[in-house]
């Protein structure tokens, strides 16, 4: 919900009930100065018919003045003076309620009491009257509230509708640095200083994090280089004694290691580093078909069966990338392919799926995509594979989605 | 035939100097740009082995330096960065081949001999060992004067192996030299065994001897009986 909506919820709520309040308060208030009014009047029209009857000795006429009734019966004892309110009916038979003052005159020597009445407004009237006018009142208001909320959220809001904007489009991996433009309100004006703060901080403490892990790979591969070359050069030696072939070859062979996992390790920072920028349509299928060419030997010394349904499928990505995740994937069926076992290639225009059959995954599918997850007993393999494949992915926005049945595992890509 | 190497590097200058000495070279070696640059323009090489990363300058400037004065020396780039940019400009102004650290001697060695046959016999030459010929530039082997036929991956282990005959060639070296990253989608060394057994095979069938022999469990030597 949103906060101008919520607001307005309030707003209203609590425009229900004081109008509620107020209008009760407005409702007896009203009677009572209906009532004094009327009482008045009728005290008024008391000291005319007195004054009347003083002057001429005689009853006035019973004709009413207004919609006040005069009445006057004969009366052998003198009326108490009395006013009240009563119930009678009307000229229509209808029971209405009705203010009557009885007082006693005297005219030509006979008592006589005089009945002065007249019908009050119904309480019913008048609550319905005034409901119905805050009714309208509150309608007007709800409506006046939802154009304010919209003109607020439209012009009072809208720089922190545009920071949002901002924030959601805020990629860590993209350079480029959103200004947000200045704004009068000192909240919001606050807000975005404290966001480019945050962000900026951010972004460099993610560079620095980047350069440093590609640096650090650099410099790993001269020294990595030099151990490599001594061993070869030992090993060019005649006559090494064999508890010392053992040695080194397990260090050699931990240098091969170390320099493939340093090589793998630079290929994803140099991926999160956005290094590889030029774009060209790859001609997937073409692509694939290279790959196959080249894994060829592998795939024959498995006695591996390919079957390649492929469409033309042209998609916008750097090439080298292109390459790196073909190889990736299908290196990756081969490896953890079992003898005789199959791959099956499907491409269709932003499609690709690779299948390959192998033994059950040995960890959660869910972790496959982590960097140095090892599926299979492979002992060479360093796992990072698939974490270069979903850097590739993650990078074009492309989908990556591993799936397994009947011992058949497949990776597939929507671009 | 006379290199030129200008590498900075102390320790990984050693091994290449003394592995390539063993081959016969003679072999010169300077660890900056401003020596690199002086001995590109006075003296003539068969081939310059220059790294990018140098004191006092970019090792693309000497392979500028080297084309203007002896476009015929071979130049092979060594670099610590695996980066299409500065393979693409170093190609790009005339280098011949071009090798990221840390790289195997022999695959170093490899490439050696190739630039060095390319220039020296212009592309048309042949590599003798014992009952063995080599026709580079048509791919063509004959073993007792017999013609054999071998796989491309086959051709290339012999040509490699002979580029490093009498030396220990290691499993990796020859799966990177074969399949270069896609070697990793191999399982183990199985394969190249199987590809070696093939070889030999070959080479023993048409009357040449078994060349290639298992050493220390960790590679190869390809000599004569």
């Amino acid at each position: 919900m949103k906060l101008l909506t919520k607001t307005g919820i309030y707003y209203f709520i609590i425009t229900l009930i004081l109008f509620a309040a107020g209008g009760t308060i407005f409702y007896f208030s009203l009677r009572n100065i209906i009532n004094e009014s009327i009482t008045e009047h009728i005290y008024d029209i008391k000291s005319k018919v007195v004054s009347f009857v003083k002057k001429t000795g005689n009853l006035p006429p019973e004709s009413p003045i207004e919609i006040y009734k005069i009445e006057f019966t004969h009366r052998e004892i003198p009326a108490t003076e009395i006013l009240r309110d009563t119930i009678l009916a009307d000229e229509d038979g209808e029971l209405e309620p009705f203010r009557m003052l009885v007082f006693p005159v005297q005219a030509e020597g006979k008592n006589y009491s005089a009945i002065i009445s007249r019908p009050l407004i119904e309480s019913d009237d008048l609550i319905g009257s005034i409901a119905l006018s805050l009714s309208l009142l509150t309608g007007i208001l709800l409506v006046i509230l939802f154009l304010l909320n919209w003109w607020l959220s439209k012009s009072l809001w809208k720089p922190f509708y545009h920071t949002l904007d901002e924030l959601k489009r805020f990629d860590l991996h993209k350079k480029e640095t959103r200004s947000l433009p200045s704004v009068k309100i000192s909240e919001f004006r606050m807000l975005n200083e404290e966001i480019i703060k945050m962000t900026d901080k951010i972004r460099n403490d993610y560079q620095n994090l980047k350069e440093f892990t590609e640096n650090a790979s650099h410099e790993i591969q001269t020294p990595l280089a030099i151990i490599r070359s001594k061993l070869e050069l030992m090993i060019q030696s005649e006559n090494i004694p064999t508890e010392q072939q053992k040695l080194i070859q397990d260090v050699y062979e931990s240098t091969n290691r170390l320099s493939k996992l340093n090589q793998s390790l630079l290929l994803l920072a140099k991926i999160e580093n956005h290094q590889f920028h030029e774009l060209e349509t790859v001609d997937l299928k073409k692509l694939v078909e290279n790959k196959l060419l080249q894994f060829e030997d592998m795939i024959a010394f498995k006695n591996i069966t390919v079957k390649a349904n492929m469409e033309k499928a042209g998609i916008k990505m750097n090439l080298q990338l292109a390459d790196i995740l073909l190889s990736n994937i299908i290196g990756n069926a081969i490896r953890h392919n079992i003898h005789e076992g199959k791959i099956i290639i499907e491409l269709k225009n932003n499609f690709l799926a690779i299948s390959n059959s192998g033994n059950p995954l040995t960890t959660s599918p869910k972790k496959l995509f982590e960097r140095f997850q090892k599926a299979s007993s492979s002992g060479d393999s360093i796992g990072l594979g698939l974490s270069i494949v979903k850097q590739i992915c993650d990078t074009y926005n492309f989908k990556i989605n591993y799936s397994s049945t009947n011992e058949m595992h497949s990776i597939s890509i929507i671009f | 035939m006379k290199i030129l190497l200008v590498e900075d590097e102390t320790a990984l200058g050693d091994s290449v100097i003394s592995f390539l000495k063993k081959e016969g070279h003679l072999c010169e070696w300077v660890k900056n740009f401003n020596a690199g640059d002086e001995k590109v323009s006075l003296y003539k090489y068969d081939c310059t082995l220059i790294d990018i990363g140098l004191p006092g300058g970019s090792g693309l400037d000497i392979v500028k330096t080297l084309k203007k004065n002896n476009p015929k020396t071979g130049i092979i780039i060594i670099s610590a960065k695996n980066s299409l940019d500065d393979k693409v400009a170093g190609l790009d102004l005339g280098a011949d081949d071009y090798i990221t650290k840390p790289f195997h001697l022999a695959e170093l060695n490899s490439r050696l001999n190739s630039v060095l046959r390319r220039r020296n016999f212009e592309g048309s030459n042949e590599i003798i060992f014992e009952k063995i010929k080599i026709l580079s530039d048509m791919q063509e082997v004959f073993v007792n004067n017999k013609k054999t036929t071998l796989t491309k991956k086959e051709f290339d282990l012999l040509l490699f192996f002979l580029s490093n005959k009498n030396r220990v060639v290691t499993k990796e070296s020859i799966a990177e030299h074969l399949w270069g990253d896609e070697s990793d989608a191999a399982d183990s060394f199985d394969f190249i065994y199987s590809h070696i057994k093939n070889l030999r095979k070959k080479i023993m069938d048409s009357g040449g001897d078994d060349y290639i022999k298992s050493v220390y469990g960790m590679g190869y030597k390809f000599s004569a009986q």
